[in-house]
């Protein structure tokens, strides 16, 4: 057997939904349903994506559809982006009965998007967070708030990913 | 006088690529290159600090891949080649630049150089960089710390387990080599997920770094921004990256390296010279490849470049050196009058930057620590441990996710180029936890086939690959890494679950990736932790709960029982006090538990409350006695409310302990707080919520809900599920195979009858059922308070005729009902666990939950069961009809759930996670 040449196989015939966090404004899934499931749908008009969006603090009762995409065929994966920060997602795949009923047939766990700026409630100790960045420039100082700075610096091992 | 700190932390990694089935691989130069340009002139810098007395303070992380590739015998032997092939090179390109003395004057500098890196590496370390680092470190210049077993993208690893075995294995590696624990972690790309400290805490790591954001939007703020580090609810400390000093030497238009004077990395002889001159350097194949050689400067922005000068070049590495330290010493004056102790600036950076990309960087390392100790006061080097120690972090601090990777966040590692990866990835890791949960104690080569699969998944998560991806070069060397690590282990798996391994490719495998010689693959099991906590510990314990067995009221008495006897396996003493029962004696020793029962006399009350009194004085007087006989006990641990007065003044009376469960609330069973005997008992929950070191609770939901209710602190809860007994589910346990509806398919329910339970739900959706199926019938098996409205519902939906109310069944009966349901279906509008529903998967049964409570933490939808919306006859009729329509896919479902109940749910764990709690309280 020629170890090297192995390779991942298409599929792996089960049912799974995952999503996953991308940035603070974007979250990404991903599914695989099993030949069984595909059998279940063969008279079933498509396949739909749901985007849920719930309060964290409240846990998903308080839920909201935020998003429902009717999926292209062959589809694998799927890239939510707009989205608010610090909330809690999750999305639901599912097909419509005649009466247009979603009917989930898979619903992910759900996950929280991090912050894209400092938390404005709560600062500690009480006292004034160090807000400006001294940098020296050609010129002379600067000062700089922190999140201009943030915002122009090139990070990782000088590669800027476009 | 020390104004601020500045705290220099490199990170030396390198993906792990050793290939012995070829005689030269053009991926392995990668590390050779390193090597000769990197660590073995970092290793010249701090020798050279040393020897001439200049104290210094350094941080390097060196990642596991790294350290197993340095230590790699063909790895050396290889590196020896490869530059004594260089060496020659160098003879020749003195020769052939005679005639130009810009160039000559070069090539002499790097044959120089080289013989410098061959004395260090072969004559001073024998090829053992490693040896190196060690003598460095202890020197007491250098903090030596590590990274994850192969730089796996945490935030991106799904579950909990593999996220755990990246950490343990790394640690494990670096404690091997260096003898002691890494006082630090270098996340990979400092990629931080909420939860991780946790992991790093377990490992006896102090600290770790975020990118500058990751420390700035932690909750609360941080008052001194980047300048200090913060504590995290685990006690492990963070740094924030100081993104000026990062700028400075990151940014490739502004930074340091982009300099003028400095050397051009892009013009190299490799690409330049005649092949046939160069074929003896060049890498398999002939492929033109960087040689080490260049001759230019980065001159400026265009194509025309002027030949380098070393002398100028050092002067400007001297030049910038100063340049950063005024920089700093602006930066800390500033900061400082603000702060209760001096500014710390963390300056974290790639190591290969020095010498590799950056050639000069070496020399600028060098430069600063000197100035540094000659020529001013106002900053001082120093590690993140001895900040740490001088000036303990502010905290406890929530830290978000985030990675230093672009845009901040994940993207870098999960974007269109490589999202492919994750479906593979997260499977292995599933599939390698169910295996590791599977086999306890395999030996011989079960273990080496579990072991194995564990280091092709651990290979397989480096974050170098979805990052090569991402940049466009070596795509295709990183996307048959990822395909060979993965499909390896998926061959593994699939040997390993059927028992039947294969010893000709394990063999191969081990040969090909002998990375992590020590792995073990329990680290992947779910109970990994549970087991290290509990080994050799012994918590004599008082349990007390109202029902224990033989009196069974509700699910309390048997998750009590059934938790007592796992605990008193695992050899725990266990006293449970508890209610008399008829015909049973006060004190009885079952199972291996002590059951002290309160004398029958003592309750004697008719009004509720006054009985519970009565109840609770008996069990204050057995501890009493318990106690006084000399049982060390060393903890109490009390179940719901009834029993919480006795808790707190055996506390009171004996010094000890409390861990209280909540299996459920008087809130969630009425909806609200209605009325003044509801009040009080929300009062009695809340009052031992408040008494209870650490309380317990079932499900997630639960949690929420106590969390919520009685205002407690999230880190004071613990869940911990009720487990299965699946011996007590009979010989037809497990897998079925005769989901075929037929004719007439059954549909089962069991528990008691009483609304919240939900079997008017299920009345209504059995009218649309059999519209689909005319021959399906309803057993409802318990009994209750609602069951006369249950039947006059079914009258009026006109279903009587096929509704089967049972009564009371025992488990006999359990058993056999549940072996001949076509699907279970518990339609609850409350469930705070949903035990019977548990039953029902692992008895085979395909089951159909409400989306409440509990239930959530035991069904996931479409994959082992349904879950409809509470109250939703409508939905719930469509899952019944699908699971009866799909007998294949009602299979598959089951075998998943069986499957979950066999390892999740397993009374054995769930003891040993009970006595980790207990531990903590007794800490």
């Amino acid at each position: 057997m020629l170890l090297n040449e192995l390779r991942v196989p298409q599929y792996y015939n089960e049912n799974v939904l995952i999503m996953l966090v991308q940035k603070p404004d974007a979250v990404f899934a991903y599914w695989e349903l099993s030949g069984h499931q595909w059998n279940a749908l063969r008279n079933k008009d498509g396949l739909y994506l749901r985007l849920y969006s719930c309060q964290a603090e409240n846990g998903p009762d308080l839920v909201e559809v935020l998003e429902e995409v009717k999926l292209p065929v062959n589809c694998k994966n799927w890239y939510f982006n707009g989205l608010a920060p610090v909330l809690e997602y999750y999305t639901e795949l599912g097909w419509k009965t005649t009466d247009n009923l979603f009917m989930p047939i898979l619903r992910s766990d759900p996950v929280v998007t991090p912050p894209n700026r400092p938390d404005v409630k709560s600062l500690q100790g009480g006292k004034p967070a160090i807000k400006t960045i001294v940098l020296s420039e050609p010129g002379g100082r600067v000062t700089l708030p922190v999140a201009t700075v943030l915002e122009s610096m090139v990070c990782y091992m000088g590669i800027k990913v476009v | 006088m020390t104004t601020g700190y500045l705290a220099l932390v490199l990170h030396a990694h390198l993906p792990f690529i050793r290939h012995p089935e070829y005689p030269e691989f053009l991926e392995e130069r990668w590390l050779f290159e390193a090597i000769t340009e990197c660590y073995v002139p970092l290793i010249r810098v701090f020798q050279g600090l040393y020897r001439d007395g200049v104290p210094f303070r350094v941080t390097l992380s060196l990642s596991p891949p790294l350290i197993s590739m340095l230590g790699d015998p063909l790895l050396q032997e290889r590196y020896l080649k490869y530059l004594g092939r260089l060496l020659e090179l160098a003879e020749k390109e003195c020769r052939r630049t005679s005639g130009h003395a810009d160039f000559n004057q070069l090539a002499r500098m790097y044959r120089e150089r080289l013989q410098e890196v061959w004395d260090t590496y072969a004559n001073m370390y024998q090829g053992d960089l490693l040896g190196a680092f060690r003598d460095i470190y202890r020197g007491g210049g250098l903090e030596l710390i590590t990274c994850c077993a192969t730089h796996g993208y945490l935030p991106l690893i799904r579950t909990p387990e593999a996220r755990r075995a990246q950490v343990h294995v790394g640690t494990d590696v670096f404690e091997r080599v260096f003898g002691h624990k890494p006082p630090g972690m270098w996340l990979p790309e400092c990629a931080y997920l909420p939860g991780v400290d946790k992991l790093l805490h377990g490992c006896g790591i102090g600290y770790f770094l975020v990118d500058t954001h990751g420390l700035l939007y932690a909750r609360p703020r941080p008052r001194y921004g980047v300048y200090a580090p913060l504590t995290l609810e685990s006690g492990v400390a963070v740094f924030g990256r100081d993104p000026e000093s990062s700028r400075q030497v990151w940014d490739r238009h502004t930074g340091y390296p982009g300099d003028y004077f400095y050397r051009e990395f892009y013009r190299d002889i490799g690409y330049e010279l005649d092949e046939n001159y160069l074929r003896p350097y060049l890498g398999p194949d002939g492929i033109r490849v960087d040689t080490g050689f260049k001759y230019y400067r980065i001159t400026g922005p265009g194509g025309e470049k002027q030949p380098y000068l070393p002398d100028r070049a050092r002067e400007r590495a001297g030049d910038h050196a100063a340049n950063f330290i005024y920089s700093r010493t602006a930066q800390a004056s500033l900061a400082a009058p603000g702060m209760d102790r001096p500014p710390l600036m963390v300056s974290p950076y790639d190591a290969e930057l020095f010498g590799h990309w950056w050639y000069e960087g070496p020399m600028w390392l060098d430069f600063l620590c000197r100035r540094l100790h000659h020529d001013q006061q106002a900053i001082s080097l120093i590690t993140p441990s001895q900040y740490l120690e001088q000036y303990p972090a502010d905290g406890p601090v929530d830290l978000p996710m985030s990675s230093w990777g672009d845009g901040g966040y994940n993207e870098v590692w999960l974007n269109p180029s490589n999202d492919w990866v994750y479906r593979h990835l997260h499977r292995a890791e599933s599939a390698m936890v169910a295996l590791a949960d599977l086999n306890p104690g395999a030996e011989g080569l079960m273990l080496r086939g579990l072991s194995q699969a564990g280091r092709e998944l651990l290979l397989a998560q480096s974050s170098d690959w979805t990052f090569i991806m991402r940049t466009g070069t070596a795509v295709e060397y990183a996307r048959r890494r990822v395909n060979q690590h993965l499909a390896r282990f998926n061959l593994l798996a699939e040997m390993l679950s059927r028992r039947e391994l294969d010893e000709a490719p394990l063999a191969r495998m081990e040969q090909l990736s002998p990375i992590f010689p020590h792995l073990n693959y329990s680290i992947f099991s779910s109970h990994f932790q549970v087991a290290g906590t509990y080994s050799g510990n012994s918590c004599p314990v008082l349990m007390l709960a109202w029902e224990y067995p033989p009196k069974t009221v509700g699910g309390l008495a048997r998750a009590v029982h059934d938790l007592s006897v796992a605990l008193a396996r695992l050899g725990d003493e266990v006293h449970v006090l508890t209610c008399p029962a008829p015909g049973v004696s006060s004190y009885r020793l079952v199972e291996g538990v002590h059951v002290h029962a309160v004398p029958e006399e003592g309750l004697n009350a008719e009004d509720f409350l006054a009985w519970v009194g009565q109840l609770n004085q008996g069990m204050i007087t057995l501890a009493d006695q318990i106690i006084s006989r000399g049982t060390k006990i060393k903890v109490v641990h009390a179940h719901d409310w009834l029993v919480g007065e006795a808790a707190r003044e055996i506390s009171h009376r004996h010094g000890l302990p409390v861990v209280a469960t909540i299996h459920a609330t008087e809130h969630g069973r009425n909806g609200g707080i209605f009325n003044s005997l509801q009040h009080l008992i929300h009062g009695r929950e809340e009052e031992l919520t408040g008494l209870a070191g650490k309380v317990i609770c079932c499900s997630r939901h639960m949690a929420r809900e106590v969390r919520q209710l009685f205002n407690q602190p999230a880190d004071k809860i613990r869940v911990i599920p009720n487990g299965v007994d699946l011996a007590a589910l009979g010989p037809g346990a497990g897998v079925r195979n005769d989901y075929a509806p037929g004719e007439k398919p059954v549909i089962v329910f069991l528990g008691r009858l009483v609304p919240e339970k939900g079997v008017q739900v299920l009345l209504r959706a059995l009218t649309t059922v059999a519209e689909a199926y005319p021959g399906v019938s309803l057993v409802v098996a318990g009994r209750g308070p609602y069951e006369e409205h249950l039947r006059q519902l079914a009258g009026e939906l006109g279903v009587s005729g096929r509704v089967d109310f049972a009564g009371f069944v025992n488990d006999d009966g359990r058993n056999e009902l549940l072996a001949r349901a076509n699907v279970a279906v518990f339609p609850s509008l409350y469930e705070p666990f949903g035990i019977v529903a548990l039953e029902a998967m692992g008895a085979g049964a395909p089951v159909i939950v409400s989306d409440t409570g509990g239930l959530r933490d035991v069904v996931e939808h479409g994959l082992d069961g349904y879950r409809a919306p509470p109250g939703r006859d409508d939905l719930l009729a469509r899952y019944i009809i699908e699971i009866l329509d799909q007998p294949e896919l009602a299979r598959e479902m089951s075998r998943r759930a069986w499957q979950k109940v066999l390892t999740c749910y397993n009374w054995s764990y769930i003891a040993a996670e009970t006595c980790g709690v207990y531990l903590e309280v007794i800490k």
